[in-house]
């Protein structure tokens, strides 16, 4: 078996482990090693460990990645993991995600009224199927330049979670939604660098999602909402 | 965060030099104006140091045009492929129109 070493941001300074592999392991077994074998202080979050849940987000030789889904033998032999960047460490490798949640919570992530019973053909349905795809890992506000900037700024997955309720043909909140995201700190802020979308483990591509919200908040603004 | 953030990887500095193209572009019109204004002849077309900015400029100018219509074309998915088409035709045509114009006009270039 080979054996990597694995470089680990705790606080301000760099702890070195070193740590055995075989062809699948993953950087997330790497660190369940690390915490079970030799250091059981070590602090961070997983779940299910098949980038279903998002909670393994973390900065992997300077990129925001899933560590369940980033192989160890696709990384050079020594891997440096941080905390995802832009958001303050709780400890270790555990990050501070209340802002981007609280975000969420402004875009009214939910269907509002009811049109038509509820009932949505397969092409409606699959309008929102990509941004329905976001499991909220945090990687795009990681990656984005313009939330590290100014945290007051929506961010990628904000907006692709409010198109994914705006373009929900069973929502009747539209107008509501609109002036949320078309407020100062909505989707104004985005100058389309696209990272957001490079690093999205599930490819729902917010950088298009917002410029489409750009659109609809336009249109929302020059109809005074009324279309 | 790190002021040099725009280092951190080539995509972030791309986007950079996107974003920097259109302030030097708007800074050569102002240069250009000004010397209009002080020499209406466009005598100053021929300097050697107006002649080095613009050639700098131009070279912002391609990076601007390119990484816009390359950005365009990620937003294409929002319109329909018969006004995508009809606006880069528009686009180029435009842009390789006024640049004959300006050679032209500025250097007597046989165009015409």
């Amino acid at each position: 078996m080979n054996n990597i070493r694995l470089r680990v941001r705790r606080g301000k300074e760099f702890q070195e482990y070193a740590v055995p592999y075989d062809s699948e392991a993953t950087v997330l077994d790497s660190l369940n090693h690390v915490k079970d074998e030799q250091d059981g202080t070590l602090t961070f979050r997983w779940s299910c460990r098949m980038g279903i849940c998002g909670s393994c987000g973390m900065m992997v030789d300077g990129r925001p990645v899933l560590t369940c889904q980033t192989y160890v033998k696709d990384l050079r032999e020594v891997v440096t993991v941080e905390p995802l960047r832009h958001f303050p460490v709780i400890r270790d490798l555990v990050v501070d995600i209340d802002d981007p949640m609280e975000k969420f919570r402004s875009v009214m992530p939910w269907t509002m009224g009811k049109r038509d019973g509820h009932k949505q053909s397969p092409k409606q349905r699959e309008k929102i199927h990509q941004t329905s795809q976001c499991i909220k890992c945090m990687l795009c506000y990681s990656a984005c330049p313009i939330y590290g900037l100014d945290q007051k700024f929506m961010g990628p997955a904000a907006g692709a979670l409010a198109y994914r309720y705006q373009a929900d043909s069973r929502d009747s909140g539209k107008k509501e939604r609109m002036d949320a995201v078309t407020g100062k700190d909505g989707v104004w802020g985005c100058s389309f660098v696209g990272e957001c979308s490079t690093v999205c483990p599930k490819k729902v591509d917010p950088a298009l999602t917002l410029q489409r919200l750009k659109l609809m908040g336009l249109k929302h603004i020059v109809t005074g909402g009324r279309l | 965060m790190n002021r040099l953030w725009w280092f951190g990887n080539v995509r972030y500095f791309l986007y950079f030099l996107r974003e920097l193209s259109g302030p030097v572009i708007a800074a050569w019109t102002i240069y250009f104006l000004l010397s209009w204004a002080v020499d209406p002849s466009f005598g100053f077309v021929s300097g050697a140091v107006f002649v080095a900015v613009t050639w700098a400029t131009l070279v912002f100018s391609l990076i601007h045009t390119l990484t816009w219509l390359f950005v365009t074309t990620k937003l294409t998915g929002i319109l329909r492929s018969s006004v995508r088409l009809g606006l880069f035709l528009m686009l180029i045509g435009m842009w390789i129109g006024l640049s004959i114009f300006l050679l032209n006009f500025f250097y007597d270039a046989p165009f015409f």
